[in-house]
């Protein structure tokens, strides 16, 4: 695919990078008074072996080839946000964590230390061996069926430190292996950059749906948010009847990330091309893992089972048994329903489809059934006159669009 | 959502916003910094030549205020000169009319002849005097010049001619050169002792 390069860069570029099993895509972008660029989009295929699992395991042979990419696509500027996800990522909703105190540096210190300890009570891992941040959330509503789904709270769990009692917070944790984060920092230093944010796959796909929806003006896919909710429990009115959960999936070769939000990301304010607001990372309810097997004639997946319970999400580590594991289609319905369990969600949704097969029949299909209208590929870039970009390039455009909210001034938003 | 460590996000701002301009800034730049550029130099020869210029004009002023000086040193000596000469010309003409002036010379001559003797031309040219007169009777002449050389002003009397004087009464005619004597020394200066002294030297 050629190099996109549709504008000139005011400044320094936006640029995110997603690193795919078969692939590393690069999309640049840049803000002006006249609104949002695309400074280019473009991929390199990877090694074999280079990235697997969504985690790099040759930060050389990455760092190569993504070194190639950006010189193809003559991009400048120092830094950029990765993006990381698959198996390897941990991602839960926690909601015993102790209320957040203060706005102090000890403050906040301390509330991540509260954080790790009550996520350490989930985890099948030690904390110390990972990398961790969290997102502060609304409240779990009072009938939410499952609020911190994963490993239920028990007597195993007695052992460790328990938070004090007092009010709560919900937060949602993600965590992934220090090592992970470190090949992932070290293919981007291969090629010179440095990576300013490491961000989880479906926070950049709520982004890029976020640069779709304000690039096409009307690709708001859902009527606007109510206000944002409450901390205090007792305020915990809940959506609207009309606004529908939103489903993002984004489907690889070989394994899928099933992300559930409370909502679609607000229609942005079409008066002035201003950035949004930086904070607006979406209610992130739920985010499953699922994996398939290629048929070995190579043309497509095993057939589905409709009547088989899909295979399990790959966050326990499980893989898919080649003779009876489901089609691609199967497993994202699978995810998808173990994602409404864990968000205390139900049909219909919003679907947003990325990733390289998100044009797939087979893929969009079986997913109709739950959407409120027909599953649509995600697609960022087709707002910059990029069609060739495509839903494989969501990943990237949405961690390209935080790295603009990250540049643009705090003060002076709306340029 | 960042799954970088904290620590490691705190000691990267510094390099977090490189802010680099704009391609078409930097052609913009790049043009301005040429004119700019091309500007100063321009304007770099320009001063250059004026100061060129002025320097060159600062030395022909010097040359000139240097020949305007001197001329002015020679005006002011040849001012000064004059000056003494006009003086010097007012000295010795007064000095002249008071030490030669043919009125008192002829009346010191009246005194030392007879009355008989008439002077009827008197001319001097510096210390030379050419007297013609007539006396009568005619063989008075030679007592006449005597008494005309015993004055004290004059040191030679030479007799020219004799010849009868046309009415008969009168006796004869005669003329007689010589040269006076100016006893006075020229005057040293302006407000020092002259006329009177010359006049005392001259036995008047």
């Amino acid at each position: 695919m050629p190099p996109l390069r549709l504008s000139w860069a005011r400044s320094e570029p936006a640029l995110g990078i997603d690193f795919g099993a078969g692939a590393v895509r690069a999309v640049a972008l840049g803000h002006d008074r006249h609104g949002i660029s695309l400074l280019g989009a473009d991929r390199e295929p990877l090694p074999e072996g280079a990235v697997a699992g969504g985690v790099v395991r040759n930060p050389e042979a990455a760092g190569a080839a993504l070194a190639r990419l950006l010189g193809r696509m003559e991009v400048r500027g120092r830094s950029a946000v990765l993006g990381i996800g698959g198996p390897a990522v941990f991602v839960r909703r926690l909601t015993g964590v102790p209320a957040a105190p203060a706005d102090g540096p000890d403050d906040r210190a301390a509330f991540r230390e509260a954080v790790a300890r009550e996520a350490a009570r989930h985890l099948p891992f030690h904390i110390e061996d990972l990398e961790f941040d969290f997102q502060p959330a609304a409240p779990a509503a009072a009938g939410d069926a499952a609020p911190t789904p994963g490993r239920p709270e028990g007597p195993a769990e007695a052992g460790a430190p328990r938070a004090p009692e007092g009010p709560k917070s919900s937060v949602v944790f993600a965590a992934a292996p220090r090592d992970a984060i470190r090949a992932h920092r070290g293919a981007a230093r291969a090629a010179n950059r440095e990576a300013s944010r490491v961000e989880i796959e479906p926070y950049a796909l709520f982004a890029a749906l976020r640069l779709q929806a304000g690039l096409a003006g009307s690709a708001a896919p859902a009527p606007p948010r109510p206000a944002a909710a409450p901390i205090d429990p007792a305020f915990s009115p809940g959506p609207p009847a009309s606004v529908r959960p939103l489903l993002l999936v984004e489907a690889g070769s070989a394994r899928a990330g099933v992300h559930l939000f409370e909502s679609p990301p607000a229609p942005p304010d079409r008066a002035a091309p201003a950035l949004p607001a930086r904070r607006d990372p979406g209610e992130l309810l739920a985010s499953v893992q699922v994996s398939w097997v290629e048929s070995a004639a190579g043309n497509g997946s095993l057939p589905a089972s409709p009547g088989r319970e899909p295979e399990a999400p790959s966050s326990s580590r499980r893989k898919a048994d080649r003779r009876g594991a489901p089609g691609p289609g199967d497993a994202i319905t699978g995810g998808l329903r173990q994602a409404l369990r864990e968000g205390g969600r139900q049909a219909p949704l919003v679907v947003r489809l990325g990733g390289s097969r998100a044009r797939e029949n087979r893929i969009a299909e079986p997913l109709a059934e739950f959407s409120s209208g027909d599953p649509l590929p995600l697609d960022p870039l087709g707002g910059l006159s990029a069609a060739a970009a495509g839903p494989e390039f969501g990943v990237a455009a949405g961690l390209a669009f935080l790295r603009l909210l990250d540049l643009a001034p705090a003060s002076g938003r709306r340029r | 959502m960042n799954l970088i460590p904290p620590e490691e996000r705190r000691r990267r701002p510094a390099a977090e916003r490189p802010q680099l301009p704009s391609k078409p800034a930097t052609i913009v730049a790049a043009l301005a910094l040429v004119t700019v550029a091309a500007a100063l130099g321009v304007e770099s020869r320009s001063l250059g030549s004026q100061a060129r210029t002025a320097e060159e004009e600062r030395a022909r002023l010097a040359e000139r205020i240097a020949a305007r000086e001197g001329a002015a040193a020679r005006l002011a000596a040849d001012r000064r000169r004059l000056g003494d000469l006009h003086a010097r010309e007012r000295r010795l003409l007064r000095w002249d009319e008071e030490r030669g002036v043919l009125p008192e010379l002829l009346r010191g001559l009246s005194r030392r002849v007879a009355a008989e003797v008439v002077f009827e031309d008197f001319r001097r040219r510096q210390e030379r005097i050419w007297i013609t007169g007539r006396v009568a009777p005619a063989g008075s002449v030679s007592e006449a010049t005597s008494d005309l050389a015993r004055a004290d002003r004059v040191l030679t009397l030479e007799l020219l001619w004799v010849e009868r004087a046309p009415d008969a009464g009168l006796g004869q005619r005669f003329s007689v050169s010589g040269e006076i004597r100016y006893n006075s020394a020229e005057p040293d200066s302006p407000g020092g002792p002259e006329g009177s002294s010359d006049r005392q030297r001259a036995g008047f």
